[in-house]
């Protein structure tokens, strides 16, 4: 892949120059800070906004709570923020006409995709590592017991499927040159997919069913792994990169 | 010796529309080669084409002998492209920028960071160089465009529009880099601004819907539109001169137009040597002041208008 180690370097330090690297692990660390400190404090907070509660029996809050909480909130979060991000990575080049000056040099098309995918996923990785860490520390610190084994094993597949919601949305913004249809078609894809999770056998071979395997370990262990679906998750991020590279080689850049 | 850029029956259609058709052109070895044509004609689509950054409905490219593809790396390394609008990065600066570029084309750091030391310095944006692009002008931008395609001394150079963002001091200096770089590059320069065509041009083919029109050196192509028309100015009132003059048999007519504010008189003769023959003669004979005297040449833009029009 010709210029591939210059176009990541290159992609790598436009993750940190534009902020976007700041931004993704600030949104990951305020919600991992947030759901512990929000769960613990919540019936506090219901009082202090003048709600009697005096009757309703609140369970005492725990860490498996609060982890589960702030894993429900990154994948939401995450999915927005990563197809925000990607929705322009090859869509607003073209638009802009920075990938005509780009591509016009002995690039190949397959390594100025891959570039992106790993770039934006190493986004991704480190600001899950961060809020993750703010998360566990402050579960564990505000509630004591938490399973790490089963957290670290949660953010790794959380990852694999943001990783995945990358690049799907890589595809569609290297077949649209408007940033915003790349986005919404992503999005579409993504939530159906989260519906699809309910069909019997299909359920269990698509990306979206990571998030239950995943919820599963953070509570503890127990139910069923979901190795087809994560083998087929990471083929899915390699041909997805590889269908992006194609649709642009075929366009006009 | 093998033409620098070839094409056979280069067509590019976009559904219906025809952008490029059965375009065959030969551009030879350090030639500076001016590609005319109105907006719309059809002159970023080729220069695409040309650069594999769009691939040909029908038709084959050729650079350096060596076929353009879409896919096609190895051809890359001998072009330089500066396309119409040059756009960056905007958080990198000018010097980050020829790196990044550099570093594309395979130059070793130290062969690099001396290049692109040479060319700030060339394009006359040095003392912005530490700058982000984001925050250079349009002239500034089309400037560090030219320097980042010269980075690896291609052998071929396409230049989209090179002076169009230019101010007057940035175009001549531009037009005499060009200049200079036909001795160690092929120069493709599409372009609708004519007169610096007739500056650094050698060879011009001219393009209009898609079609190349013509395609011929600089002077062959004033040679073949030269018309006979003489321009004659006098301080005096020129009535009674033309009275004279249209009684000659070589006479078709004569018009009067204002050229730098002074009115001259355009006379067209049927037998161009008969008349500037004569023409002198009846001058002196008719005992006006003489200001000016000449045989009209086409300008590049009387020629583009004609051969564009007549097709």
């Amino acid at each position: 892949m010709n210029g591939f180690k210059t176009l990541l370097f290159k992609e790598l330090k436009e993750q940190f120059r534009t902020f976007r690297l700041l931004i993704v692990s600030g949104v990951f660390l305020f919600f991992g800070l947030s759901s512990p400190l929000l769960l613990k404090y919540l019936p506090e907070i219901i009082k202090a906004s003048g709600q009697d509660i005096t009757g309703i029996p609140l369970p005492a809050p725990t860490a498996l709570e609060a982890l589960r909480e702030y894993s429900g909130t990154a994948l939401q979060v995450g999915l927005l923020i990563g197809v925000l991000i990607t929705m322009g990575a090859i869509a607003g080049e073209r638009s802009r006409g920075t990938a005509v000056m780009t591509l016009s040099k002995p690039v190949g098309i397959g390594a100025f995709v891959t570039a992106k995918l790993i770039a934006i996923s190493s986004t991704f990785i480190i600001g899950l590592v961060i809020g993750g860490v703010g998360a566990f520390g402050y579960s564990q610190l505000l509630f004591g017991g938490a399973d790490l084994n089963g957290f670290v094993g949660q953010t790794l597949l959380l990852a694999v499927f943001l990783i995945f919601c990358v690049a799907t949305t890589l595809i569609f913004s290297a077949v649209f040159k408007n940033s915003l249809a790349a986005g919404g078609i992503s999005i579409a894809i993504l939530i159906t997919g989260a519906a699809l999770t309910q069909l019997p056998w299909v359920g269990r071979g698509i990306p979206n069913s990571l998030t239950t395997w995943g919820n599963q370990l953070v509570a503890g262990g127990g139910g069923r792994t979901e190795w087809l679906a994560l083998g087929i998750t990471v083929f899915l991020i390699g041909i997805g990169a590889y269908i992006a590279a194609v649709i642009l080689k075929r366009k006009e850049i | 010796m093998a033409p620098a850029i070839k094409t056979e029956g280069l067509t590019k259609r976009f559904g219906d529309i025809v952008a490029v058709e059965k375009l065959d052109l030969s551009v030879d070895e350090r030639a500076v080669f001016g590609f005319l044509g109105p907006n719309g004609a059809g002159k970023t689509t080729t220069v695409k084409m040309l650069t594999g950054l769009s691939a040909p409905t029908e038709g084959k490219a050729y650079i350096c002998c060596q076929e353009v593809t879409q896919g096609s790396v190895e051809v890359r390394k001998n072009f330089g492209l500066l396309p119409d609008v040059p756009a960056f990065y905007d958080w990198m600066t000018g010097e980050e920028y020829l790196h990044f570029a550099g570093e594309l084309y395979g130059m070793t750091y130290p062969a690099l960071t001396k290049r692109s030391a040479e060319l700030l310095d060339l394009v006359e944006i040095k003392k912005s160089a530490k700058r982000k692009v984001g925050g250079y002008s349009r002239g500034m931008k089309q400037r560090l465009g030219i320097a980042q395609a010269m980075l690896n001394h291609p052998k071929v150079l396409f230049l989209d529009e090179p002076t169009s963002a230019l101010d007057p001091i940035g175009r001549r200096d531009v037009l005499d880099l060009i200049g200079k770089l036909k001795e160690e590059a092929t120069i493709f320069m599409s372009t609708h601004i004519l007169s610096d065509v007739e500056r650094v041009c050698d060879n011009v083919a001219i393009i209009d819907k898609g079609k190349l029109l013509v395609t011929s050196t600089v002077d062959e192509l004033r040679h073949k539109y030269a018309r006979s028309v003489f321009e004659i100015e006098f301080e005096e009132d020129d009535k009674t001169f033309v009275e004279t003059i249209q009684t000659r048999p070589w006479f078709v007519k004569s018009e009067r137009a204002a050229e730098n504010g002074n009115p001259t008189l355009r006379i067209t003769a049927r037998d161009v040597a008969a008349a500037r023959k004569e023409l002198p003669h009846l001058i002196a004979a008719s005992n006006l002041t003489l200001l000016r005297y000449e045989l009209a040449q086409p300008s590049l833009e009387d020629i583009f208008v004609e051969v564009v029009n007549g097709s």
